[in-house]
């Protein structure tokens, strides 16, 4: 009988408490999502290159949200099983007063509970098996084909969220269990008529609370810009432990502030309600603070990881832009012939246009020169503490020349216009920071070049950044016969691939041959005069181009893993607020239905409503979006500062501006999306 | 012959700052058939003294006896099983369980009791109360009136020494509340139930056998109809 009547409670539960057993759902899939995250191959990835630097920052912060993730998944489970216990508690003292045993109530409602836990469970770890394959579609469409982000199906996500979630219900039920076996049947028949206690707490305590919290936040923006100590990591640690502070203090704060407000107005108070909704809301946000807390602190962190993610991909795509041709091969310093790689490539059908050229060299720096004292000049105004001849490789040391027909060879592979030179002409192709200043310096005849007449300068992508491409940001372009009296410095062969090309394709042509290796530029050797170089091999042609790129640029990885933190913790977020007042519908039915009877129409009461949860909703996403842009500001200008030590961008400002933007607006989005849902809700449920 | 007896009840509630008498020094007899009505303000001690008499709390001072045994003297485990055999319970709120059928709900005290169901008894119970049709409907399809008459049909299957009726009628309209007493008042005749009723309206009161009226937990005034 008791198992009919398990089965039967459980089903109805399902109906009745829908909203709950959702949300534990959809906790259990969070809760898979993050693990899958951190278990990741990409995220693993991360954690290491953090290691590398010396910084345990990236684990700090994964430790630390995943207590969040568990703290909240408990907090919500059981905050769901009281709630239950509340609306059922008669229902309970009916089956002590028959005659059941609280024996055999206790495991009636650990049975029921089983059932639902199990549902919660399985439906959750489903979903979020679900969510993580279909951000691997996007992210896989985005990059290509090359970047997955998440495991499909991860055991160690599968089963360590298991673990998480059985040990958690199975506590928590038992707690609740223990809780209805000791209490009398006397309250258990009365449980729900309990008035609720109005909690009011110390002003003047509040009111310090509020403005340490003030002090907290202005604290925290102050370390984020002005990087008091040495460390980078510890200054973004230091400020979003003030972050943290700011946000629960304010919360606990506010509350007594708002009292303060409200009793001091003479006649304010008393217009509209508003004695009403100020002290419903500060009474509401008494009882949450700590939730308000977690739910602002979780949109900070949202807004950081989702701009620095976008950030770092911006500047992937510029990297990419950067890179135009998708497979460069070099080799350096001496003559050979990298027509079988083109072959191989024709035969197997993988390129759509190509170009076999060759790079040349003088003892000359006219132009080097220029280049390291414009980027002295930048490194200077943006004190970054290094020379323009610490970023230069040895063997672009010198002035790089290339031949007029195979520049405009490339020009045409790129879509570009074609250039005319006569024969008695040179020109110069460079970085856009670099244009201005060589056109002075020559043109002006500040420097010589050569003995040809310079007609301008061309400054789109070209294979121009980072050294082992078409010059290290400049490239002068000469007559075919000019490059006679010159060295060669590489043999290049640049290639675009067909469209359907994968990252195995490159892989299996990398193995045909013995003699070519990716290129990896973090792999360098230093020079007797202090410079560094490449760590060439004898008789190894180098791999490089925007696919390599996208299959070893670890900041991609990077990019979308803080995205996907950034969608958790804002959804974690919107969850817990929505939650919070969701469970409040039953109280807020009753005290609107008090207020009808006292004369406020319908009309009326549905003015308040909004107006209660426009400002519920608006209090935690105020203060977070204050601190979290203000912190966000400061990590995307260092994170693009640092991504780039040439000056790429023309002008950071705007990009970081619009990067913000972006991610606040992702946010509010998601946000309002989430209060209008539980507006609907709720309405429903209060005013029926 | 006496079924139930309060002897010097009292139940005070103390804390830091006040003291609460919710009963003094109540008592009384209530014999085998009789209907007695409690009555009295909001807050006077009926709902406490229900409470002591059907052995859902624990009184301060003074017994409760019902058919002799002392309810005070039993073990919590003990006093359920007496209470599933020998009192039945109307509430104000009916306190059904929404998952079983009218059927299921009023047999319920029988199955956790291991008892055999007398269906004639129960066709009788439900005829008696009008119900018999309702009896495979779940109680959220009931009306407030049927769902009461399910749950005195509960109460009374058990064929307990005493019926304890917590304003039965309190969320009934005047029509039903009086069709529902008079159904109470019935079924106590026919089936030689003591019955106890607290409310506090009067019109109820007065088809009770006895009224005993309560102020500040105190018995202020006792009456035969």
């Amino acid at each position: 009988m008791l198992i009919k009547l398990s089965l039967r409670n459980s089903r109805h539960q399902l109906k009745e408490y829908g909203i709950y057993i959702i949300t534990m759902i959809i906790s259990v899939c969070l809760l898979y999502c993050f693990n899958s995250f951190v278990f990741s191959e990409m995220f693993q990835k991360v954690v290491a290159l953090f290691s590398i630097s010396g910084s345990s920052g990236m684990k700090i912060i994964v430790v630390f949200y995943s207590t969040i993730m568990v703290f909240i998944i408990g907090w919500l489970i059981s905050y769901m099983l009281n709630f239950m216990l509340r609306k059922r508690s008669a229902e309970f003292g009916t089956y002590l007063l028959l005659g059941m045993e609280k024996r055999q109530i206790v495991e009636l409602y650990i049975l029921e509970n089983s059932i639902l836990g199990v549902i919660s469970l399985f439906g959750g770890l489903i979903l979020g098996i679900g969510i993580t394959n279909i951000f691997n579609f996007f992210a896989k469409k985005i990059s290509e084909g090359i970047v997955i982000v998440l495991n499909g199906f991860s055991y160690n996500a599968f089963f360590l969220t298991l673990l998480y979630f059985v040990v958690l219900f199975g506590v928590l039920t038992i707690s609740v269990g223990i809780k209805i076996r000791k209490l009398k049947l006397i309250t258990l028949i009365n449980y729900e008529r309990f008035n609720e206690a109005p909690g009011m707490k110390d002003l003047k305590k509040g009111v310090v609370l509020f403005v340490l919290s003030l002090l907290g936040g202005i604290s925290s923006i102050f370390v984020l810009y002005k990087q008091p100590l040495e460390e980078s990591n510890n200054n973004l640690i230091l400020g979003c432990s003030f972050v943290i502070i700011c946000l629960f203090l304010l919360y606990y704060g506010i509350c007594p502030f708002i009292f303060l407000c409200v009793k001091r107005s003479k006649s304010w108070k008393y217009k509209s309600g508003n004695i009403f909704l100020f002290r419903n809301f500060a009474n509401r946000i008494n009882k949450i603070t700590i939730q308000l807390g977690l739910a602002s602190s979780a949109l900070v962190f949202s807004l950081l990881f989702l701009s620095t993610g976008i950030s770092y991909g911006n500047n992937v795509m510029e990297l990419l832009q950067l890179n135009p041709f998708d497979v460069v091969i070099l080799h350096k310093g001496e003559k050979t012939s990298l027509r079988p790689y083109y072959e191989y490539l024709e035969k197997e059908k993988l390129i759509d246009d190509s170009c076999l050229y060759n790079l040349y060299t003088t003892n000359r720096t006219a132009i080097m020169s220029i280049r390291n004292e414009e980027l002295d000049e930048y490194f200077k105004r943006e004190g970054i503490n290094i020379e323009a001849k610490e970023y230069l490789y040895d063997e672009n040391k010198w002035d790089m020349y290339i031949k007029y027909s195979d520049y405009n060879s490339l020009r045409d592979m790129l879509g570009y216009k074609p250039v005319k030179m006569s024969d008695d002409e040179f020109m110069i192709h460079c970085m856009p920071y670099l244009s201005k200043g060589i056109q002075e310096q020559v043109s002006q005849k500040k420097v010589d070049v050569s003995s040809l007449k310079f007609i301008g300068i061309r400054d789109e992508e070209f294979q121009q950044y980072d050294g082992y491409g078409n010059g290290q940001e400049v490239l002068i372009v000469v007559p075919d016969e000019y490059v006679d009296k010159l060295q060669l410095a590489y043999s290049m062969l640049a290639a675009d691939l067909t469209a359907s090309v994968k990252i195995s394709d490159l892989e299996k042509f990398v193995l045909k041959f013995d003699s070519l290796e990716v290129m990896e530029t973090n792999i360098i050797e230093g020079t007797e005069d202090s410079m560094t170089k490449l760590s060439a091999k004898k008789g190894v042609d180098y791999l490089n181009g925007r696919y390599v790129l996208l299959a070893t640029k670890v900041q991609i990885v990077l990019a979308a893993s803080l995205c996907f933190l950034g969608t958790i913790m804002s959804m974690i977020a919107c969850f817990v607020l929505a939650i919070h007042f969701l469970s409040d519908n039953l109280i807020a039915r009753q005290r609107y239905a008090v207020l009808n009877i006292l004369g406020y129409d319908k009309k009326m009461l549905l003015k308040l409503f909004e107006k209660y949860i426009f400002a519920y909703y608006l209090l935690p996403i105020v203060p977070a979006l204050i601190l979290g842009v203000g912190m966000a500001y400061v990590t995307v200008a260092q994170v693009t500062k640092d991504f780039f030590i040439i000056p790429v961008f023309t002008e950071t400002l705007g990009i970081t501006l619009n990067i913000l933007g972006v991610s606040v607006l992702l946010i509010i989005m998601s946000f309002i999306m989430y209060a209008v849902i539980t507006y609907l809700l709720s309405r429903k449920e209060v005013f029926t | 012959m006496e079924i139930v007896k309060a002897v010097g009840l009292k139940k005070y509630y103390i804390t830091e700052t006040y003291e609460v008498r919710a009963l003094d020094d109540v008592s009384l007899s209530i014999a085998d058939g009789e209907f007695l009505a409690v009555v009295g303000t909001s807050g006077s001690g009926k709902t406490t003294l229900l409470n002591m008499l059907g052995g859902l709390d624990v009184p301060t001072e003074g017994g409760v006896w019902i058919r002799g045994s002392s309810l005070k003297d039993m073990e919590p485990e003990e006093r359920t099983i007496f209470r599933r055999r020998n009192i039945g319970f109307v509430f104000q709120q009916y306190n059904l369980v929404p998952v079983l059928s009218v059927y299921e709900n009023i047999v319920l005290p029988l199955r956790l009791d291991g008892t055999r169901i007398d269906e004639e008894l129960l066709g009788e119970v439900a005829e008696s109360l009008g119900i018999i049709e309702k009896l495979e409907r779940l109680p959220q399809t009931l009306s407030g009136g049927q769902q009461q008459r399910a749950a005195i049909a509960r109460a009374l299957m058990a064929k307990p020494a005493l019926i304890l009726a917590d304003e039965p009628t309190g969320n009934l309209d005047s029509a039903t509340s009086m069709e529902v007493t008079g159904l109470l008042r019935s079924c106590a005749e026919r089936f030689h139930q003591t019955m106890v009723v607290v409310t506090h309206q009067e019109e109820v009161a007065q088809m009770a056998d006895l009224i005993v009226r309560l102020e500040d937990g105190r018995i202020c005034e006792r009456g035969e109809r």
